[in-house]
């Protein structure tokens, strides 16, 4: 696992708690990111996470747990719906990670990935 | 004064970028895409560029002989027209050329902006750097700006293992990282004024995907990642509205996967370097028509035009 960017490591902590379904140590945290994290740096984005108001934390024993502010994320994603939808071309947006396919298209996908070593 | 008439260095400008417009796309898949994003948008920009520069002065050469123009510029019509190297047919097409060329950039730069501007101020109302939506087709993309987000829906996170979901929020990150929405303003405004560079926003914005692909696969240390997080986010069929999207095509998302399953790309600065070469043969010689085309003016105005701009 090589360094990761400051930004990508941010969403994916956020991507952790949005997946977990329930409030989460930081050591829980820490464990479910893929690689070998330090407890320190899952604390400080943790601790960036919640002064941006996108991530709330409640005592817990003798420290905190974690969760995804669900009254802004309803927002935040109202606000990038209704974007979308003014956007009919959506040109604003950078492309999805991937774009719609056919099903031919689809089916050569599926056959370029058989055909990787290992797994 | 050069030996080789002016009309050569406005066909040459124009001739770089029919080079460039049709050769760029195909010689940046086998660039490092980062390289290829970088050369595709200076590229388009300095070839544009000239472009409207020599069409310009093809229109001045020609409109500087007429004596109402010449008056408000207070140089001799006569000897303008006498040097005249261009026919008025020419200067007419020259003229409608840019002409068009403006006024489609000026409405490409337009609409792009507003909705470049629209998701600005989207992600700026959001917190944090991820924003999921709850539907459960997969669906993941970036939102540029100050700084952007990355949007995901509830069906990307819960299909990818932790470390395809890593590799999908590494590549959405790279995307903003790279300020690529700058990179796509520039080819497509480019590409607006310059109908021979039609073919380079998608060439752009398929070496974008690949410079994505390539950070994610940094990140997540494996390439195979990767390539397994693409096949499983593009394994559900997508809604119908969203077919109604631009859509890179097909091939370029099997395209990605082959690349993800080789070595990562080398360098091939040769190929970089005569891509960069003709911009910069593009550039040049607009540059040597506009100084022949000053010079005509110059000798009509009696006295040397950079002189006096000099100051002396
Ligand atoms: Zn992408």
């Amino acid at each position: 696992m090589t360094r990761r960017a400051r930004g990508a490591l941010e969403a994916e902590v956020m991507g952790v708690l949005w997946t977990a379904g329930e409030p989460l140590t930081p050591d829980q945290v820490r464990r479910r990111l893929p690689g070998e994290l330090a407890y320190t740096t899952v604390m400080t984005i943790l601790v960036r996470l919640v002064d941006k108001g996108a991530v709330s934390r409640r005592q817990q024993g003798r420290g905190y747990e974690y969760e995804p502010r669900l009254d802004q994320a309803g927002l935040a994603a109202e606000r990038m719906r209704s974007m979308l939808e003014a956007e009919g071309d959506r040109a604003g947006v950078l492309s999805r990670f991937v774009e719609g396919l056919d099903a031919s298209s689809a089916a050569a996908l599926r056959r370029a990935l058989r055909g990787r070593t290992g797994s | 004064m050069t030996a080789v008439p002016v009309e050569a260095w406005v066909a040459l400008t124009l001739a770089s970028s029919v080079v460039f417009g049709v050769s760029a796309p195909a010689v940046s898949r086998f660039l490092p895409p980062r390289s290829a994003v970088w050369l595709l948008s200076t590229g388009s920009l300095l070839l544009a560029g000239s472009a409207a520069v020599v069409l310009g002065l093809v229109v001045l050469s020609v409109a500087g002989g007429l004596a109402p123009i010449a008056t408000v510029g207070h140089w001799s019509a006569q000897r303008v027209a006498a040097n005249e190297p261009f026919d008025p047919a020419t200067a007419v097409v020259a003229g409608l050329l840019l002409a068009a060329g403006t006024l489609r950039a000026g409405v490409v730069s337009w609409g792009t902006l507003r909705r470049v501007l629209a998701a600005w101020s989207a992600a700026r109302g959001c917190p944090g750097p991820l924003v999921v939506l709850p539907d459960p087709e997969p669906l993941a993309f970036a939102v540029p700006g100050w700084p952007g987000r990355i949007v995901a829906s509830r069906g990307v996170l819960d299909a990818c293992s932790p470390e395809e979901r890593l590799a999908v929020l590494a590549h959405e990150q790279a995307h903003l990282d790279g300020r690529h929405d700058l990179h796509l303003v520039a080819v497509a405004v480019a590409a607006a004024l310059d109908p021979a560079l039609v073919a380079l926003p998608r060439a752009s914005r398929r070496a974008m995907e690949r410079w994505a692909d390539e950070r994610a696969a940094k990140d997540a240390g494996d390439r195979r990642i990767v390539a397994a997080a693409i096949g499983r986010v593009a394994g559900a069929d997508p809604p119908a509205w969203r077919l109604l999207t631009i859509p890179l095509g097909a091939t370029d998302a099997e395209w990605r996967v082959r690349a993800l399953l080789r070595h990562p790309p080398p360098r091939r600065i040769a190929a970089t370097l005569v891509l960069a070469s003709v911009g910069m043969v593009a550039a040049g010689a607009s540059l040597v028509a506009g100084h022949d085309i000053v010079q005509v003016f110059e000798a009509a105005m009696g006295h040397p035009v950079a002189a006096t701009l000099s100051g002396r």
